[in-house]
């Protein structure tokens, strides 16, 4: 041991030693060389980068002024990935809420609530749907999806669905203004 | 990374909605009707004597012209006489108006068909000058025969307000020749005033 | 040999700064995300009972004399499921009562039309109210400050003839007139 923190702390000191003239012919000892890759998720940049789903309500017929059918609007988040196991996806929505911040009158809604999923992850699926009140309270509504065991790299898929008005009433007029967050990081459960 | 990510769809999410908000729709409207109807309708009311002109008229008896003295008394010619009878009317519609004279003049009660003497008359003719409305028209009752007579005129537009008849008895008129004396008796006639559809 | 131990210090530090680096990206966050949409500004009229839109006044004289009949009425009507998705005016007009038939000017005496007045209740605090034969009808159009839906009462009263009381009204089977009650956005 002691001539190992002799050839450490002294490597000039043998070089000194050898220019002495000591007497041996050879020698060999091991360095270890080590590196390590921390755990690490990436979210792709959306693609699209927001979404508009248009003109929400319907302009005649026996529903009109209510909610109209809105197609499901997909976000793509390419080369996704975790290189770690013991991962989940949440996500966070808020609802549509109109600007108008008037007092809503009886029989109308100034929110349009939404079910956000992200896919693939893990097998059970991240999903969440807002309930916001007809008056725009409560917005926010968050989930996680299952815990994934492997690490994996994708394009995950944001989709948007499932549009409806409180008590499906009649929405007030204006510009609407909803988001989403979506994290990827380690899962509360873990794996075994 | 992720701070891109928000500032991006910040912007873009911006522009889009406000070329959005600016759509409206036409105004709704509510149609209503409201109806109803006017028959067609008239009225007469009871004959009254003008005042003024009068002349050998005594008075309008309920719904009868009592004439003064018909009959000069010294030569039974007929003695003229003038008076003027309105009836307050109303036609809502295009009508006519039609004048009937019962006997064609003035005749003797329960004295038809029989003929008088030689020489003297016994029905007294008149006119009956109507004015109703801009209608005017003159109704000459000849005392020629006895029987029912009628002058029918035509009114083209609704009209209110009097029915006006002038009555007139010439001097002397007789259905013999002028100034034949007539044979004494009560003398009438019934005049009749219609409104009614063409 | 010299070399050697620079080397692995140099690699050495370099593996500790890697390290505290990497510990805090094990989670990634993308958003919040802006989803939008909108809603344009709507007006839609509603129903009336039994698609009755019909004030029917019958008989509009005194058969006797001519005259038009002082107590004309018709029941008012309901219009219910009308809504303004924002700020709104309600606006209401009225056409004379007029024979439908009679052609030209009404004779001396006569009159062909009859006036009367419409109002729409129920969206405002203030009655909207036209009058056929006024000046001018400024309380025509009412505002509403905020969206709304509900019942709309629509009523017709005070006929009176076109030229005064003492004219009577021509015959005619037909006589006519309009009501319009109209609801538009402000946006």
């Amino acid at each position: 041991m002691q001539r190992f923190l002799t050839l450490l702390a002294g490597v000039s000191a043998l070089g000194l030693a050898g220019q002495a003239g000591a007497a041996v012919n050879s020698d060999q000892k091991s360095v270890p060389v080590t590196g390590s890759v921390a755990s690490l998720c990436v979210l792709g940049l959306p693609s699209p980068a927001s979404v508009d789903v248009g003109q929400m309500a319907q302009t005649s017929g026996a529903s009109v002024g209510k909610i109209t059918t809105i197609s499901e609007h997909d976000v793509i988040l390419p080369a996704s990935f975790c290189n770690y196991a013991g991962t989940q996806v949440t996500i966070e929505g808020s609802a549509l809420v109109a600007a108008d911040t008037s007092a809503v009158q009886p029989d109308f809604a100034r929110a349009v609530n939404f079910t956000s999923t992200v896919t693939p992850w893990a097998t059970t699926q991240a999903s969440v749907t807002t309930s916001a009140g007809a008056d725009g309270s409560n917005p926010t509504a968050t989930a996680s999806g299952g815990t994934l065991c492997n690490p994996k790299l994708t394009d995950l898929k944001l989709a948007l669905t499932n549009f409806t008005a409180p008590s499906n009433a009649l929405l007030v007029a204006g510009g609407y203004t909803g988001t989403v967050t979506i994290t990827l990081g380690p899962s509360a459960g873990g794996c075994i | 990374m992720r701070i891109w990510a928000v500032t991006i769809g910040l912007g873009l999410a911006l522009a889009c909605g406000a070329g959005a908000w600016a759509q409206t729709s036409a105004p709704a409207t509510l149609p209503f009707t409201v109806t109803g109807s006017a028959p067609q309708i008239c009225a007469v009311s009871n004959p009254v004597l003008s005042s003024g002109a009068l002349i050998n008229f005594q008075s309008l008896n309920g719904t009868s012209l009592q004439i003064g003295e018909l009959a000069d008394p010294k030569t039974l010619a007929t003695n003229t006489a003038q008076a003027t009878v309105t009836f307050q009317a109303v036609c809502n519609y295009p009508h006519q108006i039609v004048l009937e004279s019962q006997n064609n003049g003035l005749y003797r009660d329960g004295a038809a068909g029989a003929t008088p003497p030689t020489g003297f008359a016994d029905g007294v003719p008149y006119t009956a000058q109507l004015t109703w409305g801009d209608v005017t028209s003159t109704f000459f009752v000849a005392a020629t025969t006895r029987q029912t007579t009628q002058d029918r005129v035509v009114v083209p537009k609704p009209t209110a307000g009097d029915i006006k008849i002038q009555l007139t008895i010439q001097a002397g008129a007789s259905n013999l020749s002028a100034n034949s004396p007539l044979i004494a008796g009560v003398y009438t006639d019934t005049l009749r005033v219609t409104v009614e559809p063409q | 040999m010299t070399r050697l131990a620079t080397t692995l210090t140099t690699l050495a530090a370099a593996l500790g700064l890697a390290g505290a680096a990497q510990a805090a990206t094990d989670t990634a966050t993308v958003g919040p995300f802006q989803v939008t949409g909108n809603v344009p500004a709507l007006c839609a009229g509603g129903t009336v009972s039994n698609s009755d839109t019909v004030f029917a006044l019958g008989v509009l004289i005194d058969t006797a004399t001519g005259f038009m009949l002082p107590n004309l009425s018709a029941p008012p009507k309901t219009v219910t499921g009308s809504f303004c998705n924002t700020r709104s005016t309600i606006s209401i007009t009225a056409t004379p009562l007029t024979a439908q038939a009679f052609e030209g000017a009404a004779p001396t005496g006569f009159t062909k039309a009859v006036d009367y007045t419409a109002t729409a209740s129920g969206w405002t605090t203030t009655a909207a109210s036209f009058t056929t034969d006024a000046a001018s009808n400024p309380a025509a159009t009412q505002n509403r400050n905020t969206a709304f839906t509900g019942d709309i009462t629509v009523a017709v009263s005070g006929f009176s003839p076109v030229g005064g009381a003492a004219l009577r009204l021509v015959s005619d089977p037909n006589y006519q007139g309009t009501v319009t009650v109209t609801l538009a956005a402000v946006s």
